[in-house]
């Protein structure tokens, strides 16, 4: 098992700059999960890891090795890809030990390995069936174990789930969780799919057009996101932004004005910010820190004309404008909800669960108890 | 079959006319197709006498003895056709395999201009090429031996080999050439152990196009093989023709004699074939 090092990695396809100067270190045992929209550079950040693709610039190190110069072959990575990648014309059981045969390792090992794996992901019954015969989920085993018994230093895995049914997603994500604790290696993993980060990822980092947003735990990044696009990615449904205006700036105190807010200009504790009068900042709320109902003291309000409610069973979304604006919010609503569209509601929200982001879309921070502010937010109910 | 999907969705006043024309059509098809293979057959088993009482259809007893007297030619014609198919064969086959695989997984300089280059050979009709070609090989000393046909054949078959094994290996997911590679197998290894077992179907259908071409080729053989016990079957067929007393049972027996191993051999392979083709 081996910590990952990128430094400066730049990748561009002619003219297009698809990864442009990526630095990031994956610890030893991490579950690093690279996220981001389609094209934004993960694939190619993850193949070029993997030697299957050529960095314009930058170093790679796996373990102690610097990596840029072995082939892939040589670079003692599992991958498993998005189509699984499985050899059409192999048996489960020579798919697995694929790489095993083609290193020449002694036959007895293979075997073994191979009855290792077998049992570890439930194939047992498989091993002698070509991949056509089996299930999707079989299939994802098939590629995972494939990766498992060459008991590589680092294993890559590319969007692995998102050929499966959203059931199946659900069990293969909670089995790869379990391997990760299992087998304590170092496991980088793309996709877009925020949830599947923020449960399997014990580091998420942030990709977008080829640039890194942020590398964080899962935790810090959707409650500290390091600027508007992080804030926007992560989370479920989208972090709303509220534009406002900055009225003063003094003794750490920031106020600001946004249309809507009936509670008057918002204020901000902050630790020393070069924010003054007159700049704009965004202001982010997510869904389920809206309360429904008239606000109490302290508490920021507003008004709501109602679009629509999705009712997801244990909760519902609320969606609609700020009245009298054309500001989208979305509110969870904790019971199930019947709004008219065009209905006013009334919402608040504590100011200290809002996020504050100046006009280039970085984060400002504040001066708010963070671990209190997290025990908060990730308490069970009890 | 046909009938049934042509008028699938036809009420029964439509269906009659074009039941009637279709079965016309297509019999009429049928007809020109088969009839000058039954004509082949029906004719090998006629003495003399026999062909000129009737000229279109059976006759019978059927006259063996056609047969019999032709064969020793004709197996002399079979043996060397396959000694030149089989060979042209293999090497075709590599050639294709490798071009294709080349054309088809890597980049490199020069790719397009030399595909394309390779791609004009495809328009170029054989026939013209035949006296540059002849005098190539005169001065290769090498006339009247398997290399005279062996070579050019194999020259000329690979363009289309290259052509179909290239659009084969585009059409194989990448990821299974990733994934072998991270799996730690070098080129070679991939090669042999992931491409070649995928690329099956498309070498068989090379194969089939190969070997009918290098079986039924008649011209260039003749050109270079002037030793008349070296021909192949196809032009062999031709050498029963005679100079007078023509005897059509046993230049049609000679004929049926010479294709039965295609024959025979597309009778099992066609599924292999389509197979290849469908894949692309």
């Amino acid at each position: 098992m081996a910590k990952v090092i990128l430094k400066g990695i730049r990748k561009s396809y002619g003219p297009i700059e698809v990864l442009s100067g990526i630095d990031l270190t994956i610890e030893n045992g991490d579950f690093a999960v690279i996220l981001g929209p389609s094209g934004c550079g993960k694939t190619t950040l993850l193949r070029t890891i993997a030697g299957l693709e050529t960095a314009n610039a930058g170093s790679i190190q796996i373990g102690e090795r610097i990596v840029d110069d072995i082939p892939a072959a040589r670079r003692q990575i599992g991958m498993v890809f998005q189509t699984y990648a499985l050899f059409p014309h192999l048996n489960v059981y020579q798919n697995i030990s694929f790489g095993m045969r083609m290193r020449n390792e002694p036959k007895d090992q293979i075997e073994q390995r191979v009855q290792e794996a077998a049992v570890k992901l439930k194939l047992e019954d498989y091993l002698k069936r070509l991949p056509r015969e089996l299930s999707g989920g079989q299939r994802q085993r098939v590629a995972i174990g494939r990766a498992l018994v060459r008991e590589p230093e680092v294993f890559l895995f590319d969007e692995p789930l998102s050929n499966l049914d959203a059931e199946l997603r659900v069990d293969m994500r909670l089995e790869l969780s379990a391997l990760h604790q299992q087998l304590k290696a170092t496991m980088i993993y793309v996709t877009h799919d925020q949830v599947e980060a923020m449960t399997l990822g014990t580091k998420i980092i942030v990709l977008d057009k080829g640039v890194l947003q942020q590398v964080g735990t899962p935790l810090e990044v959707y409650y500290h996101p390091a600027n508007k696009f992080v804030a926007g990615f992560v989370g479920s449904p989208r972090m709303r932004f509220i534009p406002g205006e900055v009225v003063s700036n003094a003794d750490n105190k920031l106020q600001v004005r946004a249309q809507g807010i009936l509670s008057g200009d918002i204020a901000f504790d902050l630790e020393g910010s070069d924010l003054s009068e007159g700049d704009f900042v965004d202001i982010g709320v997510r869904a389920e820190d809206i309360e429904c109902g008239q606000a109490t003291n302290g508490m920021v309000s507003f008004s709501g004309i109602s679009r629509q409610v999705e009712n997801m069973g244990h909760s519902s979304f609320w969606y609609g404008t700020i009245k009298d604006t054309e500001i989208e919010i979305i509110a969870r609503l904790g019971k199930q909800t019947q709004v008219k569209s065009g209905a006013q509601m009334e919402f608040s929200i504590d100011p200290r669960n809002l996020y504050l982001f100046d006009s280039d879309g970085r984060a400002i921070l504040r001066n708010v108890d963070k671990n209190t502010e997290l025990a908060e937010h990730v308490a069970l109910p009890s | 079959m046909s009938v049934n999907k042509l008028t699938g969705g036809l009420s029964l006043r439509q269906l009659r006319p074009a039941i009637v024309i279709s079965t016309l059509g297509l019999s009429f098809f049928a007809i020109i197709t088969w009839y000058p293979l039954v004509f082949m057959v029906a004719t090998s088993l006629k003495t003399r006498d026999q062909f000129f009482q009737n000229f279109w259809g059976f006759t019978y007893p059927f006259d063996w003895q056609n047969y019999v007297d032709v064969w020793p030619r004709a197996f002399q014609g079979i043996q060397n056709s396959l000694l030149y198919s089989s060979l042209t064969l293999v090497l075709t086959l590599i050639f294709s395999l490798l071009g294709g695989y080349a054309f088809g997984r890597f980049n490199f300089a020069g790719k397009n201009f030399i595909f394309l280059a390779i791609l004009m050979l495809l328009m170029v009709p054989g026939i013209v090429t035949i006296v540059p070609l002849f005098v190539l090989v005169r001065q290769l000393g090498i006339m009247n031996s398997w290399a005279a046909l062996v070579l050019p054949w194999t020259g000329f078959e690979m363009v289309f080999g290259i052509f179909l094994m290239r659009l084969f290996f585009e059409k194989l997911p990448h990821e299974l050439f990733d994934a072998a590679r991270v799996e730690g197998a070098g080129e070679l290894k991939v090669l042999f152990f992931v491409a070649i077992p995928l690329a099956l179907p498309g070498l068989g259908s090379v194969a089939i196009l190969d070997i009918l071409f290098t079986w039924n080729d008649l011209v260039w053989p003749l050109v270079t093989m002037s030793d008349q016990a070296n021909l192949p079957a196809g032009p062999m067929a031709m050498l029963f023709r005679g100079s007078e007393n023509v005897d059509y049972g046993a230049i049609f027996a000679a004929y049926v004699t010479l294709s039965a191993p295609l024959v025979i051999l597309f009778t099992f392979f066609t599924r292999q074939f389509l197979r290849g083709i469908e894949g692309i």
